[in-house]
């Protein structure tokens, strides 16, 4: 899954540059953490990201709020959410 | 107040209206401010000398587009006030036929919300059913809306907050297209929280500031992309016919993600370009008391 979830990442927001093997899997995907790690990417590609998470893996997101927020943490978050919602 | 506009006739509100208004102008010093910078720049373009009272005008012709909305909402303007062009209403008519939605920038000029309450009263425009669903900024008119919403609770829910516009929201925008309905926002919103990015581009003759947002959007949801406008033809009478305007965008969005901070810069140029010709027209109808030259913001 988190494989899959890092192939998405940098096909739908042509992150060029970079392979899945770069991402880390705990690291923030928006912004970077205080270690330096993380995609530092913005709201508008987390809208994008959305989207194509729902067209690929058919899983959608609740009314925005903290958790919504929660789950686009890392790619560990991305994946143990749609797993869990997954139909 | 929802009386008044029901029972009392119509030019007896109207001048009610103008009687509060002027009070009201006497008091707002910011808006009267506010409203003679962008009066002036449209004097200037159009070569003349700002009008005695043009900024008491401004606020009336404001103050009658909420009268305007409420007998919207209420059902009371027809279809057959507006006037269409021979402009791309017809792509649009007919892209919706096919069942394809599509996403509108509007503006505030003129009264586009007395527009859609048109959809809410059961007259047919299309062979297939749509829905508008409207991105709206409700910070600052709770109070006006909870009075539109007593009127028509059902045109209200079809609203989407334009503050709180998520992962979430964007997928559902996004849905409502593919199922052929329409998402309307704003180009020249601004709200107070200037947390927009804003984009640089000549309006009226001067360097402005407009926010990106709605044309961000516009390339997340990735749909057609028309601009609309409904204007009063005559400024100070709310029983005028309406012009409507209806203009598919040349830009395109789609592409590499690195070409479109460039096309999105392209779409608001076509879209402020179409907004200063009304403006020009009809200034008094642009509800936007907001320094959009404002040289401190960067």
């Amino acid at each position: 899954m988190n494989d899959k979830i890092k192939e998405l990442l940098i096909k739908s927001l042509e992150l060029e540059d970079i392979t899945p093997a770069d991402i880390i899997d705990d690291a923030p995907i928006f912004g970077v953490n205080e270690k330096g790690e993380g995609l530092g990417l913005d709201s508008i590609d987390a809208l994008e990201l959305g989207i194509a998470i729902k067209d690929t893996f058919g899983v959608s997101f609740a009314v925005q709020n903290e958790e919504t927020k929660k789950h686009f943490a890392s790619v560990n978050a991305l994946a143990a959410y749609i797993s869990a919602n997954q139909k | 107040m929802l009386w008044i506009v029901r029972h009392l006739p119509l030019h007896l509100v109207e001048l009610c209206t103008a009687v509060i208004c002027f009070f009201f102008w006497i008091g707002a010093t910011p808006v009267r401010k506010r409203s003679r910078v962008y009066l002036e720049h449209v004097a200037k373009a159009n070569g003349k000398r700002i009008p005695l009272l043009a900024t008491y005008k401004h606020v009336l012709a404001f103050a009658l587009s909420m009268l305007e909305k409420i007998r919207g909402f209420q059902g009371s303007i027809k279809l057959n006030q507006l006037e269409t062009q021979n402009d791309d209403l017809d792509m649009l008519v007919k892209q919706l036929e096919n069942g394809e939605g599509a996403f509108l920038l509007c503006s505030h000029l003129g009264n586009m919300e007395m527009l859609r309450s048109l959809t809410g009263y059961g007259e047919k425009h299309t062979k297939n059913d749509f829905k508008v669903f409207p991105v709206v900024d409700f910070s600052g008119t709770s109070k006006f809306n909870a009075l539109l919403r007593e009127l028509n609770p059902e045109l209200m829910d079809q609203v989407v907050d334009a503050n709180s516009i998520g992962v979430d929201s964007a997928i559902w925008m996004k849905e409502r297209i593919a199922e052929g309905n329409l998402v309307v926002i704003a180009g020249d919103r601004t709200s107070a929280n200037s947390r927009n990015r804003n984009v640089k581009t000549e309006f009226l003759g001067e360097t402005a500031n407009f926010p990106e947002g709605s044309f961000t959007l516009a390339g997340v949801l990735n749909a057609p992309i028309y601009f609309v406008f409904a204007i009063r033809k005559n400024d100070f009478d709310i029983r005028s016919p309406y012009e409507m305007h209806v203009v598919r965008a040349k830009t395109e969005l789609s592409g590499p993600r690195k070409e479109r901070p460039a096309k999105i810069k392209l779409l608001l140029q076509e879209y402020t370009g179409l907004l200063e010709r009304h403006c020009l027209r009809h200034p008094y109808q642009w509800y936007n008391f907001y320094n959009f030259w404002d040289k401190s913001i960067d």
